[in-house]
């Protein structure tokens, strides 16, 4: 995001417009990793975590990675705050509308049916939850291995094994999907110490 | 086929010396996938932008409030934690005599004037006076913040302690006559002790006095001068001590007590100078109740004033 400490200090002072840009930086990473985490009330988050934001926000110091660790942090204190005050409730379905329910729960046709960007965040969700939530954070939102750390409250090593293994099962999910078999060979992308991949995560965002 | 079967190894556990092995993020099916994972934002996920804003209009009506209550309580703050930083460190510089005179009288008549003493206990201990006398020996007694002298004296039997603040009780001791002198301080030749106090004990029968200038007050301040039978039959109202020219020093308390043990017998004089209190009386006048500040001890040829 360009000039991103001038459009803090715009909103800060009360720039409405500075926020909106703000908003529509973060919200669609916010709204996605909502998204892969509570489905049914992604949006309803979302809001309230921009409300705790907001009210956070004449204090805030800092760059914009320490901007999107906020936002991320915040988010994931309210997804366990949900989870944890029994607001995750489960939908009450009346036994004569389970005719129009599909018969299976097919990620492929229903993410047929959506932008390739659904697509590719359900097959995330499909990953064990901890694989999804590193790979979430780390590739699509694009924070540093540090900082992913801090938000899942795990070590850095255990971040990137998560990353790894949660990658390795995407491909091999990919490939199951076009109905080959997975290759046996991969190559090396190299993983500093700080966890960055080897530039190919910036050339995904470019 | 790897050749390094190390190297193989460690590629089958996916950690070579910090280094990942990684699908491959640029090509396939997979770099598909996260890009479009990490795509632009959608128009369905843009769509809450209206109350977006309305939320951050309402917020931030909040935040000037929340300001000008900061701003109404920072000066207050400050004003009150400088003003109490200042009482205590005025009042512990005071208290530890570090400022000079006039800026601690000035203190202290502030202090005093809002309620606070700064006044120690007690006053600085005066220096020992050069021991001019015989061999009596002295301890200083138990000096009590109240300002009364507590007096315990158990050797011999006969006990006493401390009555109302402000006054010195005397007592009585006797000790057991030894056989030869025994003192910490050099014996010098002593002049002959003025006794006062009728001493009719028996020769063979040490009687130790341990009286001042025979006023003796009560626990109340009322003179009393109670007669004090002695083991050895001598009865001692409490004269006036000459102690043979012994001149007692404080020690760390303003309090002088003479001590004189004095026998019948003017060639034998003893001193246990090992407990504390032990064969001391208290003569004189203890004025004030600070600590007695200013004891005058006047015995039959020995004066000490401190």
């Amino acid at each position: 995001m360009q000039d991103f400490r001038g459009t803090v200090l715009a909103a800060q002072s009360g720039d409405e417009e500075a926020f909106a840009r703000l908003w529509r930086e973060f919200q669609p990473g916010l709204l996605r990793y909502l998204r892969m985490k509570a489905p049914t009330v992604a949006e309803d988050l979302a809001a309230d975590v921009w409300l705790r934001v907001l009210r956070a926000l004449p204090t805030f110091e800092g760059d914009e990675q320490g901007f999107r660790g906020w936002l991320y942090t915040t988010a994931r204190n309210r997804l366990t705050d949900w989870y944890r005050n029994g607001e995750r409730r489960p939908d009450l379905i009346e036994y004569s509308s389970l005719v129009l329910l599909p018969a299976v729960n097919n990620v492929e046709e229903e993410a047929a049916e959506h932008s390739a960007t659904d697509r590719a965040i359900a097959l995330i969700g499909e990953l064990p939850p901890d694989q999804a939530e590193a790979v979430l954070l780390r590739i699509v939102a694009g924070m540093d291995v540090p900082r992913v750390a801090l938000i899942m409250d795990r070590s850095p090593g255990s971040v990137r094994v998560l990353c790894h293994r949660g990658l390795r099962r995407l491909e091999q999910r990919l490939l199951a999907l076009e109905g080959v078999a997975a290759p046996t060979g991969t190559e090396l992308a190299g993983v500093g110490a700080d966890g960055v991949v080897a530039g190919q995560v910036e050339r995904l965002h470019a | 086929m790897r050749e390094d079967p190390v190297a193989e190894l460690l590629h089958e556990a996916a950690v070579d010396d910090n280094v990942i092995t990684m699908p491959d993020l640029t090509h396939g099916r997979l770099a598909e996938l996260l890009q479009a994972a990490g795509g632009p934002p959608q128009d369905h996920e843009l769509r809450g932008e209206l109350a977006a804003r309305t939320a951050f209009r309402s917020a931030v009506q909040s935040w000037p409030a929340r300001r000008r209550l900061r701003m109404r309580r920072g000066p207050a703050v400050v004003a009150a934690t400088t003003v109490a930083t200042m009482l205590v460190a005025t009042t512990s510089l005071a208290a530890a005599s570090v400022l000079p005179g006039s800026a601690g009288r000035a203190v202290d008549g502030f202090l005093g004037s809002v309620g606070v003493d700064i006044t120690p206990p007690s006053t600085p201990a005066a220096p020992p006076a050069p021991n001019v006398g015989g061999p009596s020996v002295v301890s200083a007694p138990a000096l009590h913040a109240t300002g009364s002298v507590h007096v315990g004296c158990t050797i011999g039997g006969t006990t006493a302690s401390g009555g109302a603040a402000g006054t010195v009780e005397s007592s009585s001791c006797v000790l057991p006559a030894p056989p030869t002198t025994r003192s910490h301080v050099p014996t010098a030749p002593a002049p002959a002790a003025t006794h006062k106090a009728v001493v009719a004990a028996p020769k063979a029968v040490p009687v130790v006095h341990h009286a001042g200038t025979g006023s003796h007050s009560g626990p109340n301040g009322t003179p009393s001068t109670p007669p004090t039978t002695l083991p050895g039959g001598g009865t001692s109202r409490g004269g006036n001590l000459g102690a043979g020219g012994g001149k007692c020093q404080g020690g760390s308390t303003t309090t002088t007590t003479t001590t004189t043990t004095t026998t019948t017998d003017p060639t034998t004089t003893t001193t246990d100078p090992s407990t504390t209190g032990s064969g001391c009386g208290h003569g004189g006048h203890h004025h004030g109740a600070s600590g007695g500040s200013t004891t005058t001890t006047t015995g039959g040829t020995g004066t000490t004033t401190s």
